[in-house]
């Protein structure tokens, strides 16, 4: 395992690639703020599940990202890890970590020992690095992408373009093609 | 044609925000790992989880 490699491309990754889908989001809401100018309340609705996809894609990113961490050195790593996850490894994963009080453990994080020596608010580590508080950090950020309304959300962007719409309210059971387009909600 | 409101953009905005957040976690998450594992001081996986 070469771990100046695996070391470079999480910096790589912190410093290039997550920039993509910040650039992505920026572009869409821009378009989308130009649209509500412009009255063209179609684009709106349109570029508003995108802007929602693009969301939810990132959600799930950061979820592979804890994912792959927790496998850092198992066979492919990290790296392979990201490239080769499927969307219910990460579901399955967050649930097992929703679930545990080892979360510290999981993810591999490094010793609070380890910690105190590297760390310059040692007061910060004493009260704040433990699983407890790393739980409800992930908890807060990652809780949405696990609510199933969510998902199902950006599941119907995927395999029906943009044509949402919440069947339980209109009384059908499958969603139909090429129909109009709900804007989806979350508090 | 969906009725659309100034709500719209705030949600919009919310959903941009979010993305912002999120990116800013993982980017600190990353380097976080990063510097520790050149260390050498992460704990090993279990292979049971």
């Amino acid at each position: 395992m070469n771990l100046k490699r695996t070391a470079r491309f999480l910096r790589e990754y912190a410093n290039f690639s997550l920039t993509i889908p910040l650039e992505a989001a920026d572009c869409i809401h821009r378009e989308l703020i130009k649209a509500y100018n412009d009255n063209d309340f179609d684009s709106v609705a349109k570029l508003q599940v995108k802007l929602h996809a693009e969301m939810v894609v990132s959600l799930e990113s950061a979820g592979a990202l804890l994912y792959s961490f927790s496998r850092w050195d198992q066979p492919g790593g990290i790296e392979m890890t990201l490239l080769t996850y499927k969307n219910v490894n990460v579901r399955e994963f967050l649930n097992n970590l929703f679930n545990s009080d080892n979360v510290l453990e999981i993810l591999c994080f490094p010793k609070k020992e380890d910690m105190l020596k590297h760390f310059e608010d040692k007061d910060y580590v004493e009260e704040y690095y433990n699983s407890k508080e790393l739980l409800r950090y992930i908890k807060h950020i990652m809780e949405m992408y696990m609510n199933r309304i969510i998902r199902t959300l950006y599941n119907k962007v995927k395999r029906s373009g943009l044509a949402i719409r919440d069947v339980s309210v209109i009384g059908e059971k499958k969603p139909q093609k090429n129909t109009k387009v709900y804007i989806p909600a979350y508090n | 044609m969906p009725v659309v409101g100034v709500g719209a953009v705030r949600l919009a905005d919310k959903y941009l925000n979010n993305v912002k957040g999120i990116v800013e976690t993982m980017q600190k998450l990353s380097t976080f790992f990063a510097y520790y594992l050149e260390r050498n001081l992460l704990l090993s996986s279990s292979k049971d989880i």
